[in-house]
């Protein structure tokens, strides 16, 4: 299968680039021919710390230690944990960075796994924690979306996977795994809650806001001036945002 | 939509804290007579600040999302910050973080995961002491409270509309004070009016506490009328605050307490002050 994928991404509003607190991996876009390709992004809850560590961590570990089964799940998420706890506790920290610390940070994940069977057909599985999205058009309409497909699933408090094993059991608990299949010519968006929310309601209004992701192209810029005209019109909402386009040709 | 403006560094909302410091303050609270109301308020009024800076905490420092400021009322009217925010009004909540006058430690008790109890020692940071000295100067600590909350809302016309907690025990002894709470509430953002909460201690040993109701008809006196009628609807996001902490209300439910425990006040302190929209 012959996948092309390109990333953007832009901070919240008012913050400062290095401020932003989602994540996807791969790290770059793509333009090849292979039978297995894996991505994934991640949104860090703005409301714990280091959540932008959490962030990368699972939407690396996604690809790279496939999720594709609940105990290499769950052993990698152990091993992030660790990790998380090892990267965060390097330097000594005031007294309110370190109680903050013993909540844990929090972040919604997603990622997208297709798998090439036939050349111009396959399957793909995803795997969603939280409020991140994945669309996939056909024939210009939306054919499948998951784990959210209406923007009134969106609220503030989205169960999201946390640093802390003892705060996971919900979180863990409203895992959704879903599978599909794809055929040439079908994209797939993956995107973080705002954007998706967007998505949504201009679908419930009638509008094909893929077309207006395709057409957004290869430059950042026209992303930037999309999302912030959007965000400035309260049709979005202000919050980091991330779209991975998939496309299989 | 009123209520709904996003909490940012670049536009902060505000809490300000009005303190009864008068004599009757010294008394004990009629659920936990070991401790006087003075001390349980200060307790509260320091833990909600330390809840507030580890919630605006970051990675890379505290995020300066709101403004704090406490007034104490009793024999005298003012900031009632200790240690080097002594004499300050309104402050950015980064510079509170850093600047507790002291920091005591207490245990607390933990699950010790086999099925008991452990002492842990926790760091509780000091900003505010307890007074309880004089009459009840309520007019006068509203009056402070306009001028300090119209000079915020200059600074930031968009803001999300300040919130102000009055904790008391007691008649005002300035006068009534029904002029300055409507002059504060009625100072606006563009996002809505200013919310008014009134937390009435308890002073009676057998009064049962009344919290967040809809109208006056069940309001023991005059006076009680008076704090409930100047308080402020409590907004949709307050009100499923208070869902969790079980009170059922209604959209005319009020910021108005009545005979209140030290539970309750830490409730409705949360009710007023859990953040929302922040960015």
């Amino acid at each position: 299968m012959h996948i092309i994928s390109e990333i953007f991404w832009l901070q919240k509003r008012g913050s400062a680039e290095s401020e932003y607190e989602d994540a996807f991996w791969p790290a770059r876009s793509f333009d090849e021919t292979c039978e297995r390709f894996t991505l994934a992004i991640a949104d860090g809850a703005t409301e714990s710390s280091f959540s932008s560590i959490w962030a990368k961590q699972l939407a690396r570990s996604y690809v790279r230690d496939g999720w594709d089964r609940d105990d290499s799940f769950r052993s990698s998420l152990a091993k992030r944990q660790r990790l998380w706890t090892k990267i965060v506790s390097r330097k000594p920290l005031p007294w309110y960075a370190e109680q903050k610390l013993e909540q844990g940070a929090f972040a919604a994940v997603l990622g997208l796994t297709i798998v090439d069977q036939s050349g111009s057909s396959g399957s793909w599985a995803v795997f969603a924690s939280g409020d991140c999205c994945l669309v996939q058009i056909r024939n210009d309409e939306i054919f499948r979306s998951c784990p959210l497909s209406s923007s009134d699933g969106f609220n503030n408090s989205p169960v999201l996977l946390a640093t802390s094993p003892s705060r996971n059991i919900a979180a863990i608990a409203e895992i959704v795994r879903q599978e599909g299949i794809w055929q040439s010519g079908d994209v797939f968006y993956l995107m973080t809650d705002a954007l998706a929310a967007w998505f949504f309601r201009q679908a419930e209004q009638g509008a094909k806001p893929w077309e207006i992701l395709l057409n957004i192209g290869l430059e950042e810029s026209t992303f930037h001036e999309f999302v912030r005209a959007e965000q400035e019109s309260a049709r979005m909402r202000n919050d980091d945002v991330t779209l991975y386009r998939v496309d299989i040709l | 939509m009123p209520y709904s403006a996003e909490i940012s560094r670049t536009a902060p909302s505000c809490f300000l804290f009005l303190i009864d410091q008068s004599g009757s303050m010294g008394d004990g609270f009629t659920v936990d007579a070991g401790k006087k109301k003075s001390e349980g308020v200060a307790d509260a009024i320091n833990k909600l600040l330390q809840n507030l800076v580890i919630r605006c905490a970051k990675e890379d420092g505290v995020r300066d999302y709101f403004h704090v400021g406490v007034i104490g009322y009793g024999t005298t009217v003012g900031s009632a910050y200790g240690g080097s925010l002594r004499g300050r009004d309104m402050v950015p909540i980064s510079e509170i973080a850093n600047s507790p006058a002291r920091i005591e430690e207490r245990t607390k008790k933990t699950d010790d995961g086999a099925g008991g109890l452990l002492d842990q020692t926790i760091r509780f940071p000091i900003w505010f002491e307890p007074v309880a000295n004089g009459g009840t100067p309520m007019c006068r600590a509203f009056s402070q409270a306009r001028n300090l909350i119209q000079s915020f809302v200059s600074q930031h016309p968009d803001c999300y509309p300040p919130v102000v907690i009055n904790i008391t025990d007691g008649e005002s002894t300035d006068g009534s004070p029904t002029t300055a709470m409507h002059d504060l509430s009625a100072i606006q953002s563009t996002d809505g009016n200013v919310l008014l909460f009134n937390l009435m201690l308890s002073n009676n040993p057998n009064a049962s506490p009344m919290a967040f109701p809809d109208s006056e008809n069940a309001l023991p006196d005059e006076y009680a009328k008076l704090l409930f009628e100047a308080a402020s609807p409590l907004t949709t996001f307050m009100r499923s605050v208070a869902a969790e902490h079980g009170f059922s209300l209604t959209d005319g439910s009020r910021g108005f307490v009545l005979n209140a425990d030290l539970v309750l006040i830490i409730q409705a302190l949360d009710i007023g002050t859990r953040p929302s929209n922040l960015r």
